[in-house]
């Protein structure tokens, strides 16, 4: 039935990106056409983030202290090792494999079933990977922006990832007893500890003169830099756009120079 | 010697090809010791806060070009404003402008700015990077975009660096005004509506010491 669910998703992905249109031209703009109904469900996930996960977030925050809060972070990040593992694989890393396998039988063993980062401290380094990381390893074009309801800020390749991710998740194969209540735990406290590791960041996007923008080019730029594991681009300063443009007034020093 | 020449003309033109491109020692030192007075300015002893903010507001003019920046993060709509309308606008930004940088360069006054390297972009356009180390400890790494005009160098935009993101503010600023003028038929005074209850936000949110 999980998996019946897991496969309609991505079947429900496959079949918006079979109708992609092209990418805009521009280097920094994003393709959103979309536009009018992401905007909706923005303002939705906004209403539904501001009465329910804000103060959740923030009430989470008041009654752990960090160490809890690390504990749970890591907890969750361990169970997400073999989506990490498969991706790895995928994307024809096998160092980022070996050290994501390794995490795992150390983080769940001698790290008490993930709790503690014993990896960490023996320099074994973690890394983030996702089947939307995959696909654009692979030279998979972003598609359209989407705002999903719920989840927020994505793409339709992503979708496609997500939807890929679950069902790369042994966990949601997993029979044991209470296994239904364990993984609807497992979400939601993924979802409030995600949510409290960003309480500042989310103050600072609600500052900006246009939340939605700033979202929906922060999001692609990250998931962009992503694929690259954090690496900058070759040249980061060929597209940066020119300021000659716009007025300097100082024309003749300006001329004087070039002479 | 055909062969030497053709090699000694490769050699020649790896070596160029490879060389690093260094901003003029000039740019670094600019942003160095700009930036460091800025940062120093909002940490002044001795100084009321209005003092502290007027000296902060004196380097910024210096150090930055506030106009260009504006028409910049305008977009299309530079060329479109009539001189009352872009009169109005460029007041209001200055204004927006300097709460924001005070803003957030608090948080980071005091400290030492690093300059690290450099790249041309050409011979009037520079990026110059920086690491500074807040209070906290956390490093955090900034480019600043210097273009030399008639030999006065100004800063015209910077970028923060997050997880191999860079994140130039001004560009992502653009973005975000063009989407309020487009939404708003191009509206300055939509737009200057908007930049005044970001910037009483930003003012209302000052520390008491500071305000």
């Amino acid at each position: 039935m999980r998996f019946a669910s897991v496969l309609t998703t991505s079947l429900l992905a496959v079949t918006a990106c079979a109708t992609t249109p092209t990418e805009d031209a521009s280097p920094t703009a994003v393709y959103d056409p979309w536009e009018g109904f992401n905007r909706q469900i923005y303002a939705f996930n906004d209403g539904v983030d501001q009465a329910v996960l804000e103060p959740v977030a923030k009430g989470y925050r008041a009654v752990t202290n960090e160490p809890v809060r690390g504990g749970v972070s890591n907890f969750l990040t361990n169970l997400n090792q073999p989506v990490v593992f498969a991706n790895t694989v995928l994307q024809g890393k096998p160092g980022a494999a070996i050290d994501t396998a390794t995490r795992f039988a150390v983080n769940s063993t001698v790290g008490l079933a993930g709790i503690l980062d014993v990896a960490t401290s023996l320099d074994v380094p973690q890394h983030r990977e996702d089947f939307g990381q995959t696909l654009g390893v692979w030279g998979v074009p972003n598609g359209p922006y989407i705002v999903l309801p719920f989840l927020g800020s994505s793409n339709v390749r992503d979708t496609v990832g997500f939807g890929v991710d679950i069902a790369f998740d042994p966990l949601n194969y997993a029979q044991f007893e209470g296994d239904n209540e364990f993984l609807i735990t497992r979400q939601v406290v993924g979802v409030v500890s995600a949510r409290e590791s960003v309480i500042e960041a989310v103050e600072v996007l609600r500052d900006q003169p246009e939340p939605y923008v700033a979202l929906r080019r922060l999001y692609t730029q990250q998931r962009a830099a992503a694929i690259r594991d954090g690496r900058e681009q070759e040249d980061p300063f060929e597209d940066l756009p020119d300021f000659d443009d716009y007025d300097f007034g100082e024309e003749e020093e300006f001329e004087s120079q070039e002479e | 010697m055909m062969k030497i020449r053709n090699w000694i003309i490769s050699s020649a033109m790896l070596a160029v090809a490879a060389a690093p491109a260094f901003a003029d020692t000039q740019t670094e030192e600019y942003v160095r010791a700009n930036a460091n007075d800025v940062l120093a300015s909002l940490n002044a002893p001795g100084l009321t806060a209005d003092e502290r903010r007027e000296q902060f507001q004196t380097y910024m003019d210096e150090f930055t070009n506030l106009d260009a920046v504006a028409k910049f993060v305008i977009g299309k709509y530079a060329k479109r404003f009539s001189d009352e309308e872009m009169e109005a606008y460029l007041t209001t930004f200055r204004n927006y402008a300097l709460v924001v940088y005070e803003f957030y360069f608090n948080e980071y006054r005091g400290q030492d700015v690093k300059v690290t390297g450099s790249t041309d972009r050409n011979a009037r356009d520079s990026i110059v990077d920086t690491e500074i180390v807040r209070a906290d400890g956390q490093e955090l790494e900034v480019r600043w975009r210097v273009l030399n005009r008639g030999g006065k160098y100004q800063v015209v935009d910077v970028a923060l660096n997050a997880e191999g993101n860079l994140i130039w503010l001004a560009i992502e600023q653009q973005a975000q005004f063009l989407s309020i003028l487009d939404k708003n038929n191009g509206s300055v005074e939509a737009l200057n509506a908007k930049i005044n209850s970001m910037t009483d936000e930003l003012i209302a949110q000052r520390p008491a010491e500071s305000s």
